[in-house]
C-alpha cells in the first residue's frame, strides 16, 4: 500500500473527511444567505471573535469547541444591536472590532500559564486532528442547524433578500435576524474546525459565490452550494494528503482557483 | 364609507430636521388617492411612516388597526429596489416568498401568483430571474408582488421612478381598475400632477405639513400649485 493510500484510509483521515463534509454542508448553506446579504464581514467578525472563545476554553480547561460556540453565538446575538448604533456604519464597526476580538484572544492565550497551544491550528484549521468525540459534536450541530435552516428557510430567505419587503410582508424580521445570526455563529464555529478562523470564508463565501455565477434561481443556489463546498473539502484534503501540505490553506487555494475559473468560463449575460 | 387610512398628528423627524409636522388626514375605502408635493416635501416619509418602517409621533390606523396588525392586508411598492438585482431570484420565487407570510391557502399559491402577474400584464415573466428584467418590468413585478396576497390597501412610493413612459401611462388605469372593480384603496406618492388630476378621487398635497386635501378639482388649483411648487 502506498503512503497516499495508507493516509486516506487511516481512521484520522476518514474522521477528517466526515467532519469536513458536515462543516462544509452547514457553512455553505448559511453562506448562501451571507452572499445574498452582501455581508461577508459578518461571518469574519464572528470567526475572529471566536478565537477569544478558544482562549477561554483553554483557560477553563474545557473543550474549546464549546467555548468557541458560546462566544460565537454571543457575538452573533450582539451584532444586531451594534448595527442599530447609527453613529458609524456597520462595516466600520465590524472592521474595527474584528482585530480587537482577535487581539484579545491572542493576549488571553499568551497570558495563559504553562503549555502554549499551537495558534496556527486555530487560525488555519486542523481537521486532520479531529477527535471522535468532536466529530460527534460537529455532526450533531450540523444536523440541528441544517434542520432549523430548512424549517425557517422561506423567512430567512425573504429577510436575506430584502428586509423592508420582509417587514411589510409581515415576517417576524427581528426574530429571524437573531435566528440567522445564531445559526451563522454555529456554522462559523464548525467551519473553523476545518479551515481555521482566518480562512473560514473559504467555506462560507466561496462556494456560494461560485454557484451564484451559474445559478438561475435560488433553489439551484441552495442545492449546488453545499455540493461545491463538499468538493472543495474532499479535493483539498486529498491534495493536502498527496502533497503533504496543510489542509485548510489547500482548501482555501482550491476554492479561489475554482472561483476565478468559474468567473472566466461563465459567459457574460 | 369607512376610512381605510386614518392619520392623526403624524410627525416625523430625522435628528434635528423636521420632515413632517403634525399631519392629519383620512382616506376612505375604495379611493384612489394621490400624495403630491415637491422633492423633499415628506411624501416618502409619510408612506414609510404609514408602513411603520420609520419612527414617528402621532397615530396611524390602517383599516382601523395599527399597521403591524394588518400587514397581511397591505400591499407596498417601493420607490427603489434596495435588494441586489444580481441575486438569481426568479419572479415566481419573489412572489412565493411574500405569500408565505400572508393568510393564504398554501395549495393556491401558484394560482394566486399567476393571477397577480396577469393583473399587471407580466404573467410571461413568471420564471425569469429578476436580473433579466427591465426597470419597467421589475416595477410591474413589484406591483404584482404587492397584489399577490389580495391586500385591501396598496401604498406606492413614487413607482414611476422605475417605469418607462409606456408602463407609467398604463399604471394609472390599472390602479383605477383595482379601486373600482376590486374595491381596493390605493395611496400613491407621485410627482405626476396631470395623472393626479385625471385619475385621483382624492389628492393630498404635502410640503412638510399637509397643505390641502380633497378632490383634484378643488385641490390642484393654480393658487395651491404656485404656493407649493414655486
Amino acid at each position: 500500500m502506498s503512503d497516499f493510500t495508507a493516509i486516506i484510509t487511516a481512521p484520522f483521515f476518514i474522521r477528517a473527511l466526515i467532519g469536513g463534509l458536515a462543516a462544509a454542508w452547514l457553512t455553505a448553506t448559511l453562506g448562501v444567505h451571507v452572499v445574498m446579504r452582501r455581508n461577508s464581514l459578518f461571518g469574519e467578525a464572528i470567526s475572529h471573535a471566536a478565537l477569544a472563545g478558544v482562549a477561554l476554553g483553554l483557560w477553563l480547561q474545557i473543550d474549546p469547541l464549546a467555548t468557541t460556540l458560546l462566544v460565537a453565538v454571543l457575538v452573533g446575538v450582539t451584532l444586531p444591536y451594534i448595527e442599530k448604533n447609527r453613529r458609524l456604519p456597520l462595516d466600520n464597526w465590524l472592521g474595527s472590532l474584528l482585530p480587537t476580538a482577535m487581539g484579545l484572544g491572542v493576549i488571553l492565550l499568551a497570558l495563559r500559564p504553562g503549555y502554549q497551544p499551537d495558534l496556527v491550528s486555530y487560525l488555519f484549521g486542523s481537521i486532520l486532528t479531529i477527535s471522535q468525540i468532536k466529530l460527534y459534536w460537529l455532526l450533531g450541530l450540523a444536523a440541528v442547524t441544517l434542520w432549523l435552516t430548512y424549517r425557517y428557510r422561506q423567512g430567512l430567505l425573504l429577510v436575506s433578500f430584502d428586509e423592508t419587503l420582509a417587514k411589510v410582508s409581515g415576517a417576524p424580521v427581528r426574530r429571524l435576524q437573531i435566528l440567522f445570526n445564531v445559526l451563522l455563529a454555529i456554522a462559523v464555529t464548525a467551519g473553523i474546525q476545518v479551515v481555521g478562523a482566518v480562512l473560514v470564508n473559504t467555506l462560507l463565501i466561496v462556494p456560494a459565490a461560485i454557484v451564484r455565477l451559474w445559478a438561475s434561481n435560488t433553489r439551484q443556489m441552495f442545492r449546488w452550494t453545499p455540493l461545491v463546498a463538499s468538493l472543495l473539502v474532499v479535493g483539498g484534503l486529498l491534495i493536502s494528503a498527496a502533497a503533504n501540505i496543510p489542509s485548510g490553506p489547500t482548501v482555501a487555494v482550491l476554492g479561489g482557483i475554482i472561483l476565478l475559473l468559474s468567473n472566466w468560463l461563465r459567459p457574460s449575460v | 364609507m369607512t376610512d381605510a387610512i386614518a392619520v392623526t398628528k403624524l410627525t416625523v423627524r430625522y435628528g434635528d430636521q423636521l420632515a413632517l409636522d403634525s399631519v392629519s388626514f383620512t382616506v376612505p375605502t375604495r379611493t384612489l388617492a394621490f400624495l403630491v408635493g415637491p422633492n423633499g416635501s415628506g411624501k416618502s416619509s409619510l408612506i414609510t411612516a404609514l408602513l411603520d418602517l420609520i419612527p414617528y409621533r402621532g397615530t396611524v390606523k390602517i383599516l382601523g388597526q395599527s399597521t403591524k396588525a394588518v400587514y397581511h392586508s397591505i400591499g407596498y411598492v417601493p420607490q427603489r429596489f434596495s435588494f441586489d438585482r444580481t441575486i438569481p431570484l426568479t419572479v415566481r420565487e419573489l412572489l412565493g416568498l411574500s405569500l408565505d407570510f400572508c393568510h393564504c391557502q398554501v395549495g393556491q399559491h401558484d394560482e394566486q401568483l399567476r393571477r397577480a402577474l396577469d393583473n399587471v400584464g407580466v404573467v410571461d415573466l413568471v420564471d425569469r430571474p429578476l436580473s433579466e428584467l427591465s426597470g419597467g418590468q421589475l416595477q410591474r413585478v413589484l406591483l404584482a408582488r404587492a397584489l399577490v396576497h389580495h391586500p385591501k390597501v396598496i401604498l406606492l412610493d413614487e413607482p414611476e421612478a422605475g417605469f418607462d413612459r409606456q408602463s407609467e401611462v398604463s399604471l394609472y388605469p390599472l390602479l383605477r381598475q383595482l379601486v373600482t372593480e376590486q374595491g381596493l384603496t390605493v395611496l400613491i406618492a407621485s410627482h405626476e400632477l396631470d395623472a393626479a388630476r385625471r385619475w385621483a378621487d382624492q389628492v393630498l398635497v404635502v410640503n412638510g405639513r399637509l397643505v390641502i386635501s380633497g378632490p383634484p378639482t378643488k385641490v390642484l388649483t393654480k393658487q395651491t400649485l404656485q404656493e407649493v411648487f414655486r
